[in-house]
């Protein structure tokens, strides 16, 4: 081993010994008035713990760093030179204690990520070899070792190694880890499994489609690990500011020492102005905050994302999918024809290629009707669905589509559907070879907990709630009504929600959008912070600043809440760290504090900011209440 | 080829840095980054030039270990 790892293994019983040396001084200068044992005690006590220091001083010097550790081996080589031991070695032995104590702090701030880490597959069963009636050979295979293409066999108990598609067996998958879904899911051939998940019950094989860093959950885990180290604005000023501060520490005590002529103040003004508790202070509150937002499945992405996020003061949804559970479903049939069966077939027959939310309510509305395959059908955007069918021109669609075409609503028709859209029912219209045949009415129920936390984020002061939305004005009144959103925009395209989220930021407001992630990509995009409800999709994960595991507003809420209390202890920190220096050398030039006393409250500063962040990650109060 | 080393938990912000740089310099090396919160290395190197256990020789030299 090299003499680093030496270095590290001795770290502790060297600071004890020093601790005990110093003790042992103590009592034979104070009470036996040995001076001479004293200070032979307090010079080796210096030496145990000062030449760590001095040995990383060096180091950081070689990477043309001034390190904090330079100053305070100036400080406690200095105070030797002028016979001051008993003061060099406190401060150098409180260091260390202190460096201790810190890392110790340290780990348990970071491990909050673990939890998460630890769900890592290890190893996979590979089937080699397929034999007669079923049966097959396997070999256990590192998870790292999976290829693509490999089939893999998952035994009940057993950690998903890879993503991928199952193509035997069924069995439950708990997949919280990335869904949010609490219940274990059924899977059987042909469904996708997640790598990380753990199959309950049951046993699979199965093809791996992702594997290694590609899988989702090796994104998350690599997103979230970046986000601890990605530096907010603030961070990285301090660490460039860091950078001149502390060398001009050096300059600080050279001038005050030219000043008042005066050792022992020119030095104790090395300690005093550490910045140590302000280098430490912001990183480890975004650590912390990142670390407790990753055990309740909100993927904070860095100091960055953090600070905007939290700063948000508008709020905009997206309505289906985001306020609602995002499957539709048909409520209500009108017919305008002797032959409703036959319209709703030739209706499907069109939206078949469609991926809109409505064609696949209508899809699954008309699975018993009679399938026809359309000659051809193609999509108007914003407006719906036209196609031949059977030699049929079907049009399936908003009104927009059939004031297109020429064709005009029925009284009864336009009645009809302006009563269903003031229900908050989505509605569209069947017409086959220019006549109106038939109207869908068609709802989406809201999300159980949307309301609750509408409220919750208004009452946090979130001052401006939108509500936009490519659905009917009528149906998007109704829904913003209902959950308390107090302004709506409904018949929106892609592009007019853009123009929207321009517009507010032009106000000078700090626009979160929530959306479903796949057809509002730009507004996503364009807003300070986007957030897509894709319940752990690739898409979700890419596109989104903060990253909802649970696709739900609660999620949302705790988001925001955890965004803003790490800021603010970031804030405290600082405001700590720099008031703890102020202080400190107000104290020195009036003459009250000494160099160790100095270096026992710069210690207790960082570790109060460590303390501090570790805040974060105790679970609050309120939460527990609510949910006994 | 790109790969991940998971190291003891590194303790100082120099020591990322440190290691970092000892990795960059290293030759066959086409970057390396280290993640301090998580204490990983990541490193993209050609592999016709040096391997992943030459890599993790040049991290344990500055006195670190290697989890995995």
């Amino acid at each position: 081993m090299k003499w680093n790892a030496w270095r590290k293994r001795l770290a502790l019983p060297l600071l004890w010994s020093a601790g005990a040396l110093i003790v042992l001084a103590a009592v034979f200068g104070r009470w036996m008035d040995w001076t001479i044992p004293a200070s032979a005690c307090y010079l080796a006590a210096f030496a145990l713990s000062g030449v760590p220091i001095l040995f990383r001083a060096v180091q950081a010097l070689r990477f043309k760093t001034v390190s904090i550790e330079l100053l305070v081996s100036i400080a406690a080589v200095g105070a030797c030179a002028i016979g001051e031991f008993n003061e060099s070695a406190m401060v150098a032995f409180l260091f260390q204690l202190g460096s201790f104590l810190e890392q110790k702090t340290m780990k348990k701030t970071r491990s909050a990520i673990k939890t998460l880490t630890e769900l890592a597959p290890a190893t996979a069963w590979r089937i080699v070899k397929n034999g007669e009636n079923g049966a097959f050979e396997t070999e256990e295979i590192d998870a790292d070792e999976v290829e693509i293409g490999d089939v893999l066999l998952v035994k009940t108990g057993g950690k998903i190694a890879s993503d991928g598609v199952v193509l035997k067996g069924e069995g439950y998958a708990a997949e919280a880890s990335i869904t949010g879904e609490p219940l274990a899911k059924h899977k059987a051939a042909g469904d996708f499994v997640y790598a990380g998940t753990l199959l309950d019950s049951g046993s699979l094989q199965m093809r791996a489609v992702k594997v290694g860093e590609d899988t989702t959950f090796a994104k998350i885990i690599a997103l979230v690990e970046q986000a601890q180290d990605a530096k907010s604005p603030v961070e990285r000023w301090i660490d460039r500011f860091a950078k001149y501060y502390t060398p001009a520490v050096i300059l600080l005590a050279a001038a005050v020492l030219l000043l008042t002529r005066k050792i022992d103040t020119a030095i104790t003004v090395l300690v005093l102005a550490c910045p140590g508790a302000l280098v430490i202070g912001a990183p480890i509150a975004n650590v912390a905050g990142i670390g407790r937002g990753a055990q309740e499945g909100v993927l904070l992405k860095g100091g960055d994302s953090i600070h905007t996020f939290a700063r948000t003061d508008t709020l905009v949804f997206d309505k289906t999918g985001t306020l609602t559970e995002g499957t539709p479903e048909v409520c209500v049939q009108k017919d305008y024809t002797a032959e409703p069966e036959k319209a709703l077939a030739l209706a499907a027959a069109a939206e078949r290629v469609s991926d809109h939310p409505l064609a696949q309510a209508i899809l699954r509305y008309a699975a018993e009707a009679p399938s026809y395959e359309a000659e051809s059908a193609q999509t108007v955007r914003g407006c719906g669905m036209e196609a031949v069918v059977c030699t049929r021109r079907a049009l399936v669609g908003n009104q927009r589509l059939m004031e297109r075409h020429g064709i005009e609503l029925p009284e009864q028709a336009d009645r009809e559907m302006e009563a269903l859209q003031a229900e908050g029912a989505s509605t569209v219209l069947i017409a086959v070879d220019g006549k109106i045949q038939m109207l869908l009415g068609i709802s989406d129920r809201l999300k159980a907990d949307a309301a609750e936390n509408i409220a919750r984020m208004k009452a946090m002061g979130v001052k401006n709630l939108l509500l936009l939305s490519g659905d009917n004005a009528s149906a998007v009144a109704k829904v913003a009504a209902g959950l308390g959103i107090p302004d709506c925009r409904g018949e929106l395209l892609p592009q007019d929600k853009l123009a929207v989220i321009r517009e507010l930021q032009a106000q000078g407001r700090v626009v979160t959008f929530v959306g479903d992630g796949i057809n509002d990509s730009p507004a996503l995009a364009a807003s300070d912070t986007g957030i897509a409800m894709g319940s752990g999709t690739d898409v979700a994960i890419d596109n989104s600043d903060v990253v909802l595991i649970r696709s739900d507003l609660e999620s949302l809420a705790r988001a925001l809440n955890l965004a803003r209390r790490t800021v603010r202890v970031l804030y405290e920190n600082i405001a700590l760290a720099v008031s703890t220096v102020a202080l400190l050398l107000a104290g020195l030039f009036a003459g009250s504090v000494h160099m160790s006393a100095g270096m026992l409250i710069h210690e207790a500063s960082i570790l109060a900011v460590i303390l501090n962040a570790m805040r974060l990650l105790i679970p609050s109060r309120k939460k527990k209440e609510r949910k006994p | 080829m790109k790969k991940t080393i998971q190291m003891e938990e590194l303790v100082c912000p120099m020591c990322a840095q440190k290691i970092e740089t000892a990795l960059r310099k290293a030759p066959g090396v086409i970057s390396a980054t280290v993640l301090y919160n998580a204490s990983k290395a990541k490193v993209e190197f050609d592999e016709t030039q040096t391997s992943l256990e030459e890599l993790m020789r040049v991290i344990t030299a500055l006195g670190y270990e290697i989890v995995r």
